[in-house]
């Protein structure tokens, strides 16, 4: 009886919030007020259990990919939405289409955890399964330290007991699952040892600090075996598939990889190597990651500043220097220190340099001999600036923001649009 | 004559998270910019140091990168002596600071012994203090971010870089409100808090580190300023004002 009104007074909120065109965390924070077991309750009988996703980066794409290879198999998945990885934003997904009685109807549930968060849902959701994306330096302004991280991450693990699916090139992460006691079977994925030095910065995992352990390399079960811009080969269980990738980089052919693997290993006889492919042509391109803006039929490519190794990664997987480049960078990165470990060789020039931090960015730049054409800290006259530059003789306009400017490029771009309407 | 510099960068690999890096680039591009030959040596664990260096860098780092470099440290410490007590400018940041301070107490209340370069010790405290921050000292109104878990004291006698106008500081996250100090001097050597990077976010200081480190070597401390610097120096004093509005100031 609690679990249906709760239910109810959640949707009531939800719909009041939608009305509202507010946020997606107040329902969820009204059912869990109301009924705090109802997180637990909703998972606890799904047949295939709970899948946790983690890490430092490519949570939202390697959860999206995960599902889309499990639908592929016909798997009725439960999931949250690209970044609603907090206990609000989860139960607010749960509310959307959890019945009167509170239970999940769908097989299984894959869910996109925030590191710290994970801990304590990792107690209140039980993952069966836990993959571990990467330990990066992220948000040091909250985690101070990579080590903290490993620790939330060894806990999380810690939680399952059907599979722990981790990354073989994260050494930090290839430490945490030699250290599981529990029931849980651990298998990897990974990277061709000849492809990963290719690469030009690797793929940015953290250091680990301690002494390493002298255990065997662990021996990947899916291995990133090919890259050329967005095509990639995996060898999964040694069946090769191509697939083709969200965006240019190796980070989205590892994240292909990590699902991949968590997919065999849940669906065991049932897993078939091609659906891999045919899911990854289907697969919507994750908000704001890799993603492609198109105003007044011009497309705009999108590289998300999220934190070190991603926009290292996305720079270094870049076909050219962008011939218009666009950088914006605001308090929703509240030190941007690292950008000054960032090897910035891929672009030779940026045209316009916006966001409060835009200064900060202009001082990097001159360090790096990158000229800047102008810096306009605030976004719109920026933004009407690069859009008004003819179209680029080669290649897109090229965007290099962090996610709250995207947020904010995404609105005013909207309305542009209507400004502009015939 | 050609004037010539050597820059040693300490533990760039586990001392580095806080992109402190940057000290080193500005001090190697301020001086190039100048016609200075600039060689940076990185140290790592188990490199052998150079036969003589002009300026030395230490970042900042987690408590586990302090570990890993702790013994490493403890053999060079008698030439990094040699070469502070020599006028050889000295710049450590944050962790950095903290591992050639005299002594740091972990949260257990266990003292251990630091490198002793500077007369301070670092106390370990749960609460963080992490922000911008705005610094007064005698180069000027100085900018950046700070990101640390200690109390900082300074010994009777020793000189703080400047004085808190807004942030934490010395005192760390228990800083209470008043005017605190942040950092340390001693010569031409300087411990600080601060990430921005420090020196690109305030030229003022990376020129008095390369005039000092010159004239330790015995060369022309002359720094001329053209497009380039005016260009990265506007820059960056419209970085700090920006700092100076956020905090209110």
């Amino acid at each position: 009886m609690r679990t249906a009104v709760a239910i109810l007074l959640g949707r009531m909120a939800r719909w009041a919030t939608r009305l509202r065109g507010g946020g997606s965390a107040v329902p969820g924070r009204v059912l869990l007020a109301v009924s705090p077991k109802a997180l637990e309750r909703a998972v606890e009988r799904m047949p295939l259990g709970v899948v946790f996703v983690s890490g430092s980066n490519g949570k939202s794409t390697t959860t999206n990919m995960l599902v889309a290879i499990l639908r592929a198999h016909g798997v009725d998945v439960f999931s949250n939405p690209s970044g609603g990885n907090l206990p609000q934003g989860i139960a607010s997904a749960l509310l959307a289409s959890m019945p009167l009685d509170g239970r999940l109807r769908e097989e299984i549930a894959v869910l996109e955890v925030d590191e710290a968060y994970g801990v304590n849902l990792s107690k209140v959701l039980r993952p069966s399964s836990v993959l571990l994306l990467n330990v990066q330096i992220d948000q040091l302004n909250r985690f101070f330290e990579p080590d903290r991280v490993v620790k939330m991450l060894a806990t999380i693990a810690g939680a399952a007991d059907a599979h722990v699916v981790v990354n073989a090139n994260d050494d930090n992460l290839v430490a945490v699952a030699g250290a599981l006691t529990g029931a849980a079977e651990v298998s990897y994925f990974g990277v061709d040892a000849a492809l990963l030095s290719d690469s030009p910065n690797g793929l940015a995992n953290a250091e680990v600090y301690s002494a390493k352990s002298d255990a065997a390399a662990p021996e990947p079960r899916v291995v990133v075996e090919r890259l050329a811009g967005v095509d990639a080969t995996v060898s999964i269980a040694g069946a090769p598939v191509d697939v083709r990738l969200p965006a240019r980089g190796l980070h989205y052919a590892v994240d292909v990889a990590g699902a991949a693997a968590m997919a065999e290993r849940l669906l065991g006889a049932r897993f078939r190597p091609g659906l891999v492919a045919s899911a990854m042509l289907a697969l919507d391109t994750v908000y704001g990651r890799g993603e492609i803006l198109s105003y007044n039929g011009e497309d705009i490519e999108v590289i998300m500043m999220k934190n070190p190794p991603s926009l290292q990664l996305n720079l270094d997987y870049l076909a050219e220097a962008p011939e218009q480049l666009f950088v914006a960078v605001d308090e929703g990165t509240p030190d941007p220190s690292w950008m000054y470990d960032t090897d910035f060789s891929h672009i030779d020039h940026v045209d316009i340099v916006s966001g409060t931090k835009s200064w900060q960015l202009a001082t990097r730049f001159g360090y790096g001999e990158i000229p800047v054409g102008r810096v306009v800290p605030e976004l719109k006259p920026a933004l009407e600036a690069f859009l008004k530059l003819p179209k680029p003789t080669r290649g897109t306009k090229t965007m290099i923001v962090n996610y709250e400017q995207m947020m904010l490029i995404r609105k005013m771009l909207g309305f542009l649009e209507l400004e502009n309407a015939p | 004559m050609t004037r010539s510099l050597t820059i040693l960068s300490l533990y760039p690999r586990q001392l580095g998270i806080n992109g402190d890096s940057g000290n080193v680039l500005a001090l190697e591009t301020r001086a190039r910019w100048r016609g200075i030959v600039v060689t940076v040596v990185d140290h790592n664990v188990g490199d052998t140091l150079p036969a003589s260096v002009d300026l030395i860098h230490i970042g900042s780092g987690p408590r586990t990168a302090q570990l890993a470099v702790q013994a490493d440290l403890a053999l060079i410490t008698p030439r990094l002596k040699a070469w502070k007590d020599s006028g050889v400018p000295v710049l450590a940041i944050a962790g950095g600071w903290q591992l050639l301070g005299e002594s740091i107490v972990d949260e257990a209340g266990q003292t251990i012994a630091a490198a002793g370069l500077f007369a301070t010790t670092a106390t370990l405290v749960a609460k963080r203090a992490v922000g911008e921050i705005v610094v007064s000292t005698a180069s000027g109104t100085v900018a950046g971010f700070e990101n640390h878990g200690a109390i900082t004291r300074l010994a009777a006698g020793a000189t703080p870089l400047g004085t808190v106008t807004a942030g934490f500081g010395n005192a760390g996250a228990a800083a209470s409100a008043g005017l605190g100090a942040e950092g340390v001097v001693d010569g031409a050597s300087i411990g600080t808090h601060l990430h921005g990077p420090f020196l690109p976010m305030n030229p003022a200081w990376a020129d008095t580190l390369l005039a000092a480190a010159l004239v330790n070597r015995g060369l022309d401390s002359e720094l001329a300023h053209d497009d380039r610097l005016a260009a990265v120096d506007l820059a960056a004093s419209n970085s700090r004002a920006a700092i100076a509005k956020r905090l209110g100031l």
